[in-house]
Order: C-alpha cells, then structure tokens, then sequence
C-alpha cells in the first residue's frame, strides 16, 4: 500500500473525546436504567419487595416480569438461531447468578442505581449445577452437531500403535471475560413507531434483527448507531439483556433509556469464553514424527446457549499428521452464558497442542522447533487442498533468528541469569482467514472529497483508517479527503466485525465499489468534449492526487472539475463483496512462529516474560502500525492468559469471585517485556483483491504455549492448568524437591 | 449508592462534632476505598465529613528525632518525602509497591490504615454470607476461595487479611497511631491497633466510632538501611500482596542486637513475627539461623486447603527479606 498514514484518521476525535461511544449520546429526557441481579443460580423469583425501592426519589418504575412488556417474539426463533438466549423479563426464572431480573428506570443514574440496589427479591431456589470439574463426567455432545462434536481422519489406534513415545496430557483452561475498555451500554429511543438504539456493537445488522423480531417491528423502523465502539473482542458480536431492556423501557416510558453497564454487570449480563478441559494425546516415533493426534474436549456451556469455542480444531491441520481426531462434549452449567471470544477455539487450542507438541519434544529429546519443523504441513489434511499461502517457514526461521533460538540448551533449568531461571520456549501460531458478503457505498462529490460507508464497525482495531487508505489508493484521493462512516445501519449492510475478517471484506468491498466509481466518473470525462481527457482510453486512465491523468501523455483533469461541469453532481457506487472461488480451491489460514523468554525467580516462582518475539505471515498488511497494534495487543493477551487471566468460580453460589479488574488480573505494564513482533507482509492474491487475510485474532493465538513451554523450560515444571500462577508453581516445587 | 450528606470539616473538632452527633458517618480520605465500598453498597453511612482539608497534612520531624505523618498525607508524598527517604527508605519502598501512582496520588495516610479487606466475598454483596459484612450470615471464604486469605490470626468466623502494604513497614517500624475523640487524645501502638476477628470480624480496630487518626509517628529507627520491605503478587505491579515482609535489623558485629519481623497479608493485621524476633535475638547473623528463626514461627501458621502454599512461600520471603536487611544476600 502506497498510504502509510502516521495516524489514525480517528485519533485526534478519540484523544480529544469527540468521538461518541455507546453511552455518551446525550438525549433530551434521558431515563437511566440499571439493572436488578440475581442473587441465586438457579430457580424462581417468589415474590418482588419494591416498598423501599418505590420511595427513591427521582424514580420513574421499576420493571419485573409482572409489568414487562409482553414480547411477541422472545428466546429462540429461527432467524436468531446464532443468538443466546436472554433475560429479558419475560418469565421470573433464574438461570443463573447475575442474570438481570428486574430493571429500575429513574430521572439519574444514582437514583437508578440506589432504587435498584433497594429492589428485594425473595426466591424458590432449586439445586443448580456450577461445578464444572463435577460436571464433565457428565458431559455430552453438543446440539449442533457436526465436525466440531466428532472428527476422524485415519486410523488412530493403528497409528499410535506404531508410535514409540506416547504423551497423554490434560490441560484446562479458565473463564475468561471479554474486558473491552469500554463496558456495553445501550441507549433506545423510540419516536412513535421508529426506534434509534445507539448501541456499540461489533454488528449492528445482527442487533435490528434481533430487535425486530423480538419486538415485533419491521427492521425499515429500526436504526441502530454504533460509531465508535471501544472494544468487544467478540463480546459485543451478540445482543444482551441490556439492550432489549431498553428498548422495552423506551417504549413503555416513551421517553430515551440508557443502559450502560458497570465492569461487575459486563462479567454476568453479558458472556464470557468457557472453561476447556482438554485430553490431548500425541503418539510419535523416535524421530519426532507425529503419526497421531487426538484431542477430546469438554466445554463448559450453559442453557441459554451451546455454542462451541472448537479447541480441538485447531490440531487436525497444523501438523502432518495422518491419524487425527477430537471431539467436542459440552457441560452445562447453570452459570453465565458462553460465548466467542478472540480467537476461538484457537486460543484454547493452540495452548493445549502447542503445549502437546512441546512435551513430545521432551519425550524425543529434539529441540522443540526442530520438531515442528520435520511435521510441517504442506497442505491442509482435512480437506487435501494446498494452502493459499503459506509461510510458516519462513515465520520459524525469522523468528528464531529475532530471539536467537539456536543458542538454546535443550535441557530444563540449564540457563540462568543472576539470580533468575531463564527458560525459553516457542509456539505456532494459526487462525483462519475468513471473508463473508459484505458491502459499501463510495461517493465522490463535486468538490472531489470521497464518501466511504459501510455498516461494519470500529471496534478500536483502525476500521476507519484502513478503509479510507484502501479507498485512497483506488481513487487517487489523499487520505485527508475521505470521509469514513460505520456503525449506522443506514449504510450498506455488513457482516460482524470478528473473526478477522472485516479488511478482507468490508475492506474488499470498499475497493470494487471505488474501482466502479472511479470508472464511472472516468467514462464521464471521456465522454466530455470540455475535458482534456475526451477520448480518451478508459484503461489508459490512472488516478493521482485527485487528479485523473492519462499515461501516454500526461493530460489530466481534477474530479473536482470533471464533476463540477455535470451540474455538480455527486457520483456514487455501491457494491457487494463476497467469498469468491479461494474457498474451493484452497485452504486459507495464516501462521505466525512465537517465541518467549521467561525469568523465573527459583524460590519465590515470580515469572516474568522478559521479551516475546513474534513473526506471522498475515498476507499483505494494508496499515502496518495498526496491525502490528493488533497482533501485539493479542500476544499480550496470551502472555496474560498463560500466567494471570481467570475467573475463579465458587460452585456453590454459581459466582465468581473475582469479578472486577482489582481481582480479575490482566497484565500491567510491568509485565510485559520487550515485544519484537513483525510481519512478513506478502500479499496472498489467492485469498483476495487485496491480498490480506486480516489478523485480529491471530496475535493471542501461541502465545499462551510459548510462555507455558518457556516456564516448563525455566523451571522443569509443567503447569497444564491456566493461568500458571506462584501458588501451583510452589506446590509442585515442594513436591519435587524443596 | 444511598443518598448521604457531605460536609466538609475546617478543623478537627468539627469533624469529630459530626461523628459524635450522627453515628452513620464516614470520615472521607482520599476516597479510593470508601467510594468504591459505598457504590457496592457495602458502606452505607447517611454523612461524609471530607477531612482532605484539615492541616493533617504535613510531615514534621519529631523532637527526639522520630517523624510526624499527617492523617492526610498522600501515599505518594510519604513515599517520595526526603525525610522518609533518608531514614526509614523500608516504609518508602512499602509504599511505592503498593496500588498505582493514580491510587497512591489520592490515598491518604491514616485512609490506608482503615482500608478494608479485599476478601472476594466481602467485596461484592452478591454472596449472601460474610460475617464481616453482615454479621452472623457466615464466613464463605472457609470453605471457599481463600487462596489470598489468613495463614495467621484467623478465626472461625473469618480469615480475611489485612491488604496494606504501608502498615507491614510501619508496624516493623513501630509506629504509634495519633488518635482524637471526645474523650480527648489518645496514642496506640499499631501491634494494638488491629483487632483479631475473634467473634466480632466486623470490629476491626480500637479506634471508635466518634474518633479520628491525626498522625502516625514513628520513633527514631534503629535499623537505618538494615531494613526489606518484599513483597510478592500475581503480577508485577498494581495487585495486592500474596505475601509480603518487612525485615529491620540492628547489628553488632555480626549479632543481632534487636529485630522485627513482619508479615503481609497474611493475618487480619499486620503479623509480627514475635517467635522468629525473640529466636534471632543474640544471635550471629546467618542463613541456618534465619532459617530456623522463621520455621518457629511458620509452625504457628493455620493454613487451609487453598492457601498451603503460603507457608512455604512466605518462609521463603522472609528469609530474603532478613537476608537481605542483615546484609547477608
Ligand atoms: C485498584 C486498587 C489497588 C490497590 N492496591 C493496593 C496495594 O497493592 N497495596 C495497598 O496497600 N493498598 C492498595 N490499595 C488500597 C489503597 O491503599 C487504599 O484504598 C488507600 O490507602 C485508602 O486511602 P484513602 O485515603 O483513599 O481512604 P478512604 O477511601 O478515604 O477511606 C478508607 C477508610 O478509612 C477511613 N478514614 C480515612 N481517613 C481517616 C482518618 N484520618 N481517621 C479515621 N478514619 C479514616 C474512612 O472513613 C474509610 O472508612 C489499592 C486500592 C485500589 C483501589
Ligand atoms: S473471610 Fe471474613 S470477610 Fe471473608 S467471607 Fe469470611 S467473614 Fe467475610
């Protein structure tokens, strides 16, 4: 790509808080909701005390089952089949602990909050199960069916009977929360029968639908606004209590709702990624071959919904591998609901068999990248297709060469640095690269200044900066004269933001429909005998700095004056983007080689990760500081995962104990070393027009394992239970040897 | 959070007119454990009185050469005043590995010393039992979480630990807590400050309701540079203690003339290591001497199912820290 931008084309209005995220719309009458939680895991709502809660001053009602506004249309319907199942008042169960059963509205927030807080609920409790490690003998296929229950490829027992070392080993790892800066919040306002509901989102298509078929209402009635959404990491992919709340208070009350959730209500309202459990068994020979590969899952789920983070999928490419196979098996909780979260499958998955693969170099006694090295996989075995690009190998040797890996001694606790055990370890790194239907308007106007729209979102990852250079190199205008728009459903319609798809898409669809205008206004001034370039060859035609400029001999005409003579026009193209033939011919993944060195002190069992190299092949990387942003916040993640993320459950509430950012530990500055991460930015024109696979997701996958084998590297220890914190690290010292 | 009056106290007097007069109030020091307390609904008093203005916020010498600190001295300015810095640098170090600059820059002197705990089930009110939030409803960390819970000092009725990191260095320092009230001054001793849970675990000190802390001082230390403050965390910065250690030494040659040793978070209060002091007292500065000094005491320890390896890591803490502070390592 031609345009680097220093900056983000949103930074100065993100900086300076012009930019308007989910709850910083101020309407005229604004009502504040905040909801009631339940205090149980499981059972009914008897009876509701609102004697104290109704004396609040500056409260406008307080809404329960008995006076909720009947929905036409709730739970599980056959256009929404993808979408938890909520609260949204319509019954007095409980589900689970957390789950909103009631919402106080007032004239403030603290009125809201105190009425709430006032709100008693007696209950009918009935037994609820919310010990995962209980339940997953228990546990069972999930619904959906499909590869993610079963896959088998080869004959396993044959394989691993011809294995000489066999590594059998169960890793699990916790609940995590999404954590974005910002909290979800919704505002709903209904004007007659038309509702706005400014809600951040990473896929507001997704929000009008569930909205109108939930209220009964024709989607043309329904605008949903999300402009700037300060991050999801996939837990704004779905709609939460909160916002049919809302919208139901809006309309009861006929006045705007806002309901912005605090970080406590984000870890129950909304979702989180499951605990895995995950039996992973590697047979191999004495040369490092991998002859099979299995790994059983057990996913914790709730009744709300099943969904499947696939932590087994992930081994059945990786490696060559003739003999592979998973299952998936759910065990239902009656806890919060689950629900996708950066990288699923993957970021469990890779932990698990990167972890796997690092024990079975052990076994061998070969160095760990060597070993990956002798399985590489040319093509992809599920499906026998090659890759549309592949370049893990190079992403293995560069990064091997960044972190100085051949000086690694092979054998645990054999480095030291002053009074630290010094352990390094390494990780592949994998996610898909997806494209789905997505579209995009682009204007150019008579002034010459473009108009890019599409109603996909900036969730914090450059959204708007890399889809104005994407337009800016197509038509020749400087990036300062673009003006971007998301996150409004009045634009053309898009997929979710997620699964790192939205520059391979959205951004595809940007570059046909700016192809389509530029050629149009081209045909205008070849067909316009007032314009120097009347005549003219379209294909000879190329753009410039605004300008339209025939090769041959330089004649050139600004778009300003092209289209100020057709009677100051504006000139626009919408077009549709979708997968194109690649997914039949090829299997399209990107891959990156982690590398991680950790200090660990040998009495106390402080890790630190003292530098962290990443290299990944994400195709052609259309804004360098963004992605490069993106894929270092994930590894950061990972290093966060592999040694202080988890929430900690007490079964016997079906709470968690840690549900706040004091508690609910993510890395701080202080531990997070020096980050070496690069691209090798070769553009995969198999994959797409634009030759990027995107790279969301990419930066947590590995990491985790990297910091898990570089600690078991360290120390001799291996922790196969997340997050690797001092407490089991002691208590597996001093049954070794202190 | 409940509606509350707030008033702003111009002298002592003042604020301890209105603690007098209308129990269900709160001093407000820097807020950063009160606010978050009263947005939960875990603190529900109907009054704040904001003491930020009183002139409690100096740090004076002592005339026999100990150090004055003002109730409402902030964390920050404690940590980085010449005077603490040059003479008890262990306090300092307490300090500065304690929340984050932002917390540190509000959190007031004697607001770190009543900060509450950070026991998982007193801290949200969705978990119907904690004695110390609601009386008689039971302890919930007993048979639960308590992976940051009490080794020392606990109770059937409640394991919760005391967080702060300041008031480990000031109890190995020997601070006095300033107090007034009604009844006039008074001057406690920090050992005597904290309550054990016992029966009560919602009474956590002898301060009573109606008083307010005007300083703490600290006598002239014998230690100097002889002193460690270490602290252990799940991360590397802004987390709570796991465990923690403040170690001061006084030498003669290489015996030990006088010592105190104590622990964080891991007892209701800061857990002064009597046993490992009186052992090491007399004795020739060494590792098998620190060694058996700390096991004395670790044998004291009550560690439950999910806090074992707090014994073996809080061993290990001290002897670094005694280590250290001897000079040794
Ligand atoms: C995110 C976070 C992380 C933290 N991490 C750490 C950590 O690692 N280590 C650590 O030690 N601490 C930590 N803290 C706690 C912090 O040290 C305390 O919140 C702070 O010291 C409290 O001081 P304050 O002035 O803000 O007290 P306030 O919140 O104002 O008051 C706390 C209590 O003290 C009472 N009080 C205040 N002043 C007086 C007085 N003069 N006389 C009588 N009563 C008084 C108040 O009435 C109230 O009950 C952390 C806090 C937060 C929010
Ligand atoms: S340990 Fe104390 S504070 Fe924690 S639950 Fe038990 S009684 Fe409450």
């Amino acid at each position: 790509m031609t345009v680097q931008p220093r900056w983000r084309v949103d930074g100065i209005a993100k900086v300076t808080g012009a930019a308007q995220f989910g709850a910083d719309f101020m309407l005229e009458r604004l009502a504040y909701g905040v909801p009631v939680l339940s205090t149980i895991a499981k059972g009914r709502v008897r009876r509701f005390d609102l004697h104290d809660a109704r004396s609040v001053r500056g409260l406008i009602e307080i809404i329960t089952p008995s006076n909720a506004l009947r929905l036409p249309n709730q739970g599980i319907h056959p256009e929404l089949k993808d979408a938890p199942r909520i609260a949204m008042l319509q019954d007095d169960g409980v589900y689970y602990s957390g789950q909103v059963i009631g919402l106080a509205v007032a004239e403030s927030l603290e009125a809201a909050q105190e009425a709430a807080s006032l709100v008693k609920a007696e209950y009918r409790s009935e037994d609820a199960l919310c010990d995962f490690e209980a339940q997953v003998a228990s546990a069972r296929p999930p619904q959906s069916g499909g590869d993610a229950a079963a896959y088998a490829r080869g004959d396993f027992a044959a394989a691993l009977s011809r294995s000489d070392v066999e590594v059998q080993a169960m890793y699990s790892t916790p609940v995590q929360h999404h954590n974005p800066m910002e909290p979800h919040a919704t505002i709903a306002h209904w004007e007659g029968d038309r509702l706005t509901l400014y809600e951040p989102s990473q896929w507001i298509v997704f929000v009008r639908t569930c909205i109108a078929v939930w209220f009964g209402v024709p989607e043309a009635n329904i605008r949903v606004l999300g402009p700037f959404v300060g991050g999801g990491f996939g837990g704004k992919g779905a709609l939460w209590s909160h916002s049919p709340l809302a919208v139901m208070a809006s309309k009861m009350l006929q006045r705007p709702v806002k309901i912005a959730l605090n970080r406590r209500e984000v870890y129950t309202v909304t979702a989180s990624r499951p605990r895995t459990q995950q039996k992973v068994l590697i047979g191999a020979t004495k040369a490092g071959e991998l002859l099979a590969i299995r790994n059983d899952v057990v996913l914790q789920a709730s009744p709300q919904i099943e969904l499947i983070e696939d932590s087994g999928t992930v081994s059945h490419h990786l490696y060559k591998c003739d003999a592979n196979a998973t299952s998936h098996r759910v065990a239902i909780l009656d806890t919060s609901p689950t629900w996708v979260m950066r990288a699923p499958g993957e970021a469990t998955g890779s932990y698990a068999l990167e972890s796997a693969v690092d024990e079975v170099a052990y076994r061998v006694g070969i160095d760990p990248l060597e070993l990956r090295l002798r399985n590489y996989a040319e093509k992809d075995q599920t499906n026998e297709k090659p890759y549309s690009q592949k370049l893990l190998r190079d992403c293995y040797t560069l990064g091997a060469k960044r972190f100085g890996w051949e000086h690694r001694p092979h054998a645990p606790r054999s480095m030291r640095k002053g009074n630290q055990w010094i352990g390094w370890g390494m990780a592949t790194a994998t996610y898909p690269a997806y494209r789905a239907a997505s579209s995009a308007v682009v204007r150019i106007s008579p002034d010459g200044k473009a108009f890019v729209g599409s109603a996909t979102h900036e969730i914090g990852t450059g959204t708007y900066t890399v889809l104005a250079q994407i337009a800016a190199e197509e038509l020749g205008i400087s990036i300062d004269q673009i003006d971007v728009r998301t996150g409004d459903t009045e634009l053309p319609p898009a997929i979710y933001s997620g699964g790192s798809l939205t520059v391979a898409t959205v951004g595809t669809a940007v570059q046909l429909a700016a192809q389509r205008v530029k050629q149009l206004v081209i045909q205008m001034a070849v067909d316009d005998p007032a314009s120097p370039l009347h005549q003219s060859e379209p294909a000879q035609i190329k753009v410039s700095e605004g300008e339209l400029i025939l090769d041959r001999n330089g004649a050139r005409e600004r778009y300003a004056d092209i289209l100020g003579r057709q009677g100051g026009r504006t000139v626009e193209a919408t077009a549709e983007a979708k997968p194109g033939q690649e997914i039949e011919r090829y299997s399209t993944h990107s891959f990156g080689a982690v590398f991680a060195e950790v200090g660990v002190d040998p009495d106390l069992f402080t890790v630190r990760v003292r530098r962290f190299v990443g290299v990944y092949d994400v195709g052609r990387v259309i804004n360098k500081k963004a992605g490069i942003n993106q894929l270092t916040g994930g590894a950061v993640w990972g290093i966060g995962m592999a040694l202080f993320e988890g929430a900690q459950m007490d079964p016997r509430y079906g709470r968690s104990v840690n549900m706040d950012l004091s508690e609910y530990h993510l890395p701080a500055h202080a531990d997070i070393g020096e980050m070496d991460i690069s691209v090798l930015d070769v553009p995969d024109l198999k994959f797409n027009p634009l030759g990027a696979r995107g790279m969301g997701e990419m930066g947590i996958t590995g990491a985790a394992a990297a910091v898990a084998n570089a600690v078991f590297h360290a120390t001799g220890i291996r922790i196969r239970d997340l997050p690797i914190t001092i407490d089991k690290l002691i208590e597996r010292s001093s049954n070794h040897s202190q | 959070m409940r509606p509350f009056q707030f008033s702003q106290a111009g002298t002592i007097n003042a604020a301890i007119r209105v603690l007098q007069e209308h129990p269900s109030t709160r001093l407000l020091g820097g807020g950063t454990n009160l606010v978050d307390l009263m947005r939960e609904g875990i603190e529900q008093p109907d009054r704040l009185v904001d003491i930020q203005k009183l002139p409690l916020d100096k740090i004076d010498m002592l005339p026999e050469g100990g150090v004055r600190i003002g109730a409402t001295v902030r964390n920050t300015e404690i940590a980085n005043h010449p005077l603490i810095r040059k003479n008890y640098a262990l306090l300092a170090k307490a300090l500065l590995s304690g929340a984050s600059p932002q917390v540190r820059n509000m959190a007031t002197a004697g607001g770190n010393l009543m900060q509450r705990t950070r026991c998982y089930y007193f801290m949200d009110p969705g978990f119907h039992s904690c004695n110390k939030r609601v009386p008689g409803s039971g302890c919930s960390a007993l048979e639960g979480a308590h992976r940051i819970h009490a080794i020392f000092g606990g109770s059937e009725a409640c394991i919760a630990v005391h967080p702060s990191d300041m008031c480990v260095a000031l109890a190995a320092l020997d601070a006095v807590v300033q107090v007034e009230g009604p009844r006039g001054h008074r001057s406690i001793p920090i050992h005597d400050f904290y309550r054990l849970p016992g029966n009560t675990p919602h009474i956590e000190t002898e301060l009573v309701a109606d008083e307010i802390i005007t300083s703490i001082n600290l006598p002239k230390s014998p230690f100097g540079d002889r002193a460690e403050y270490l602290k252990v965390r799940d991360r590397r910065s802004f987390a709570f203690a796991l465990v923690s250690c403040a170690a001061g030494i006084a030498l003669e040659g290489s015996v030990i003339r006088d010592v105190r040793l104590v622990f964080g978070a891991v007892a209701p209060k800061p857990w002064r290591a009597l046993r490992a002091e009186r052992a090491l007292i007399g004795k020739r500065m060494s590792v098998d001497a620190v060694s058996d000094a700390v096991d004395l005491e670790m044998q004291t320890a009550v560690p439950r199912a999910g806090n074992k390896y707090k014994v073996p890591l809080l061993k290990r803490t001290a002897m670094r820290a005694l280590l250290a502070a001897g000079g040794v390592a």
